[in-house]
């Protein structure tokens, strides 16, 4: 190969730079929130300021922008690398970052008016459905035709997870949002009763098993080899990781649904493929952290190790305690209590979140040839925000298993013992706990946007100007 | 219907099991050595050379 090509980077730093802004955004949104939950006057009486607006808007702009944006920037930028080729086409390229961020002000703007199609991740209405679907193909055009003339014949691992999570997503998004418009911002959902909530939870769920789950996974398997300078532990294990998520994922859905309408086989159905998914999860786990094997010493000073190993381990620990709540009797128990917030934000706020995080550290420093302004607020910034995400989490869990537990206690003759009102008294000093893990957790973001600010604006090494990055 | 899915079902698991023996084939061990190191060499990419070069 003796031509030069130069990648396309600056696509991935557009969407990197972005990760950290919409990470703010969404979680700034998520704190105030959670202090409504802990001071309802906090919504001042404002309809867009209210509980039930905001909510959706903090779930779109931490799952589909700060993740959304993560998983652009990371695939586009493994993609070029470990297939020696520059991507498919700058022109689609740069239509999904503004289309995508045009997206996202759409949601930001539309959720709090009320305008949503009241489907769970999927809140925004049909002329954004066809938006989004429109720059996904577009991203799909861009990722594949990359992989199709690559120069490197084997398509690495993390490229199988980025393709698979593309697909799945487009598939998922298509048919839940099948929708009959009425006026430009009210459409009504394809489907009706049971099968809508069906059809809506085997979206909602892959959502985090291809989204949350498979694209992230593309990151651990390029990002820890990378940040470790070590090879996959078992690349024969990451061959069978990937295959086993995706014909398991897809099945576990209906455990959303137990003790609802759903016949009950299905729901059984969706317990069992849960139960299974821990085998493929765990075997993910082991075979990320197991990649330090021989380099552990190197995560006391590495605060990007720091970040992409710890999240492989809350990947380990949700992942154990999905399977677990999906058994109907636990969920007998945990559903609709805040057991279930607790289980989602050890996903999200240290798996999804870390190994982003850990991500952009590697990436943005690198983007602008530049070292990280400061090593020692990265490593603060891990210390904040996992004091953040185990206070979170803790007071989660007691929470909801104290709900839970209030609401199914009677008294002899068979009357509750607990009204419900006692139940969200007893819940009140947990929220505000939850409320000071997840202002840690923001404070920790604003620490790391800070740090590659400074970064990013630092004079440029004497020795260097910033060489382009080239493909032999 | 059934007996399609109770077929595309098997299908799908027979799929899966020569999927994992695949992957554990002897046969494969040189290209997954080699496939395990392509995010460590692609800096080397950078300065002009890679595998197939």
């Amino acid at each position: 190969m003796n031509e030069t090509v130069q990648y396309n980077d600056k696509v991935v730093q557009q969407f990197a730079i972005m990760t950290v802004v919409w990470g703010i955004v969404g979680m700034l949104v998520g704190v105030i929130i959670a202090a409504q939950l802990a001071w309802p006057a906090l919504n001042f009486d404002i309809a867009w300021l209210t509980f039930g607006r905001l909510r959706p808007l903090h779930t779109n702009a931490v799952i589909f922008a700060f993740g959304g944006c993560a998983l652009f920037a990371t695939s586009y930028y493994v993609v070029q690398r470990t297939c020696g080729v520059r991507l498919f086409s700058d022109f689609l390229a740069s239509l999904t970052f503004w289309g995508w961020q045009t997206v996202i002000v759409l949601a930001a703007i539309t959720l709090p008016l009320g305008i949503t199609t009241s489907k769970e991740y999927a809140e925004l209405e049909w002329p954004i459905d066809i938006l989004i679907t429109i720059i996904w193909v577009s991203y799909a055009i861009v990722f594949f035709g990359t992989i199709l003339k690559r120069k490197i014949p084997h398509i690495y691992v993390a490229n199988w997870f980025f393709a698979g999570f593309i697909i799945a997503v487009a598939v998922l998004h298509v048919v839940n949002s099948a929708a009959l418009p009425v006026t430009l911002f009210k459409s009504y959902s394809a489907y009706a009763g049971v099968q809508d909530a069906m059809v809506q939870w085997w979206y909602g769920h892959n959502a985090v098993g291809f989204f949350l789950t498979a694209g992230f996974l593309g990151i651990m398997y390029y990002f820890i080899p990378k940040q470790a300078n070590r090879p996959v532990y078992s690349y024969r294990l990451s061959v069978v990781h990937f295959w086993a998520l995706v014909f398991t994922y897809i099945w576990a859905g209906p455990h959303h649904l137990h003790y609802t309408a759903l016949p009950d086989w299905a729901q059984s159905l969706g317990m069992v493929f849960s139960l299974i998914l821990l085998a493929p999860s765990w075997g993910g786990m082991v075979n990320g952290i197991m990649t330090l094997s021989g380099a552990w010493e190197k995560l006391r000073s590495d605060p990007i190790l720091k970040f992409l190993v710890v999240s492989v381990s809350f990947y380990g620990m949700s992942t154990f305690e999905g399977p677990m709540m999906s058994i109907k009797t636990v969920n007998a128990l945990s559903h609709y209590t805040d057991w279930t917030i607790g289980h989602v934000h050890s996903g999200a706020l240290g798996w999804v979140g870390f190994i982003s995080i850990g991500a952009m550290y590697y990436l943005i420093p690198r983007l602008a040839g530049r070292e990280l302004y400061s090593i020692r607020l990265a490593n603060i910034h891990f210390l904040v925000a996992t004091i953040g995400i185990v206070l979170y989490i803790t007071a989660m869990w007691v929470s909801g298993i104290m709900q839970g537990l209030m609401w199914r206690a009677v008294n002899p003759d068979g009357t509750l013992t607990y009204s419900f009102i006692e139940s969200v008294q007893a819940m009140h000093p947990f929220y505000i706990i939850r409320f000071l893990g997840g202002l840690l957790y923001l404070a920790g973001m604003l620490l790391m946007a800070y740090n590659l600010a400074k970064t990013i604006y630092s004079p440029a090494p004497a020795s260097q100007a910033r060489a382009p990055a080239v493909a032999g | 219907m059934e007996t399609f899915h109770t077929i595309w079902t098997a299908l799908l698991m027979i799929l899966f099991i020569l999927i994992f023996i695949r992957a554990w084939s002897r046969k494969r061990t040189l290209e997954y050595r080699e496939a395990s190191h392509i995010p460590l060499e692609d800096d080397n990419l950078t300065n002009g050379s890679s595998k197939d070069g």
